[in-house]
């Protein structure tokens, strides 16, 4: 942790701020593939076929 | 050791987050997904596509959609082509018939090129599951199109489908893709009346197709299950890691009811009598009359006729062939002959009912073989034949009385 810090601190401002937000809109683009994932297991029924149809 | 002063307010453990930038991020991948699930929704990624065999079906926890099922049917079916949906139960779906053996291959051989035979039927589904949720959301863009779908004797059908199948009528339903049928919309008020129990689920799967329609992700983790990795395991095949399979990698694995090696499982001993009290359940619904006549109640008459009238809305009525479907006659022929004889006529009362509320109906499997059956009431390959020459016929007659060759 030391050591990325002591890399971080190596970066130029504007660099530090262009990478926090690439890293943001990497982290959004993550939660959305999630919540769509979450969103899709939610709305498949959690009774297994044999005990709906028989 | 903890500092004695620690700083206040505590460093934020996600200080490197930009909220605007996550929020775009969240949006665009959001945006993207919805932007690719609908291409996908109206892309067949099924290639040579023959049924929903288990692993692609809700058997296998795999549930295709409303919209994967009208892409198959629109890539292959030609706008001058006759669209013949094959809806209905496993019997239909060819049980005990390899995917090359198929009965609705062969009845798109006899039929020829002018006709387009997909096979929509699923394993304990009814004649308005899934095929038939399709033909109807299909009827403006293949307004020449026939629906077979199949039921046994004296059975009532329900207009909105039933059971594991019955979240493709929901996805046409609450998606505005259906017909107007007021006689269906008093039964889905009636059930959620009479059934308090299902009005949440009901509600349930109204918000989830509402989502979809924005979002289609049921199509897109769908395509990632079928073509890339599956998400979701399947009942049929050992937990982690072979669940991570897709589903296109499982072949067909439906086997030919007419190999030796199965002879031992179509008439097992051990199912007899379960089998038998199948055959003369019939009886609860007919009485004799003093002339020996067997005759089905007026109750189950009038009941058969109103589910029949409203399983499908009446402009459709004209296109749907009803096949009532046969036992074998390995047990029929341990009947009596009076059982045979009501039995006979339970097939042609209720032929004659489905055609009275206005559908093309007929009976099949009396004169077939012991080896024309896999069990009781599944068909071998040489059944399927028989039925495949027994129904072309009749629709080619359908398409000639609708006037699609005109």
């Amino acid at each position: 942790m030391k050591t990325l810090k002591a890399l971080l601190a190596l970066v130029p401002p504007p660099c530090i701020r262009i990478l926090g937000a690439a890293l943001s809109l990497m982290a959004g683009l993550a939660v959305a593939l999630m919540f769509d994932y979450l969103l899709y297991r939610i709305g498949l029924p959690s009774k297994p076929f044999i005990y709906v149809s028989f | 050791m903890s500092s004695p002063n620690p700083p206040f307010p505590p460093p934020a453990r996600f200080g490197w987050l930009h909220p605007r930038w996550f929020i775009i991020g969240f949006a665009l991948g959001l945006g993207s997904l919805a932007l690719f699930g609908w291409k996908i929704s109206r892309t067949d990624y099924h290639p040579g596509f023959t049924r929903f065999h288990s692993l692609i079906s809700p058997e296998g926890n795999y549930y295709p959609t409303l919209d994967e099922m009208c892409a198959i049917a629109r890539a292959r079916c030609r706008p001058d082509q006759v669209l013949v949906i094959v809806g209905g139960n496993s019997i239909l779906l060819g049980v005990w018939q390899k995917a090359e053996d198929v009965w609705s291959k062969r009845l798109q051989d006899l039929l020829g090129d002018r006709y387009c035979v997909i096979n929509f039927a699923f394993r304990g589904g009814s004649p308005t599951d899934g095929g038939a949720v399709v033909a109807e959301a299909l009827r403006n863009e293949y307004p020449r199109q026939i629906l077979i779908v199949n039921e046994a004797p004296v059975t009532n059908v329900e207009s909105f489908g039933h059971g594991p199948y019955r979240y493709i009528f929901w996805q046409g339903y609450f998606g505005g893709r259906l017909l107007d049928a007021p006689k269906r919309e008093a039964r889905i008020r009636e059930y959620l009346r009479d059934y308090p129990d299902q009005r949440l689920p009901v509600l349930e799967t109204r918000i989830s197709v509402w989502f979809d329609a924005v979002l289609h992700y049921h199509d897109f983790w769908n395509w990632m299950t079928f073509k890339y990795f599956g998400t979701v395991p399947s009942y049929r095949e050992e937990y982690f890691p072979h669940f991570l399979k897709p589903r296109s990698v499982y072949p067909d694995p439906e086997v030919d009811g007419t190999d030796p090696i199965y002879a031992e499982q179509h008439y097992p001993l051990s199912s007899l009598d379960a089998e038998m009290r199948i055959m003369r359940g019939l009886l609860v619904y007919y009485h004799r009359e003093a002339d020996g006549r067997w005759v089905l109640s007026d109750r189950s008459t009038s009941d058969l006729a109103m589910y029949g009238d409203e399983a499908f809305p009446a402009p459709l009525k004209k296109r749907t062939l009803v096949l009532i479907s046969g036992n074998s006659p390995y047990y029929r022929r341990l009947l009596t002959e009076d059982d045979r004889a009501m039995v006979r006529q339970s097939y042609l009362d209720t032929v004659a009912v489905w055609r009275r509320v206005g559908y093309t109906a007929m009976e099949y499997g009396w004169d077939y073989t012991a080896e024309d059956f896999g069990d009781r009431t599944h068909l071998t390959k040489f059944g399927g034949w028989k039925l495949a020459a027994q129904v072309a016929p009749e629709v080619s007659a359908m398409a000639t009385r609708l006037g699609y060759f005109r």
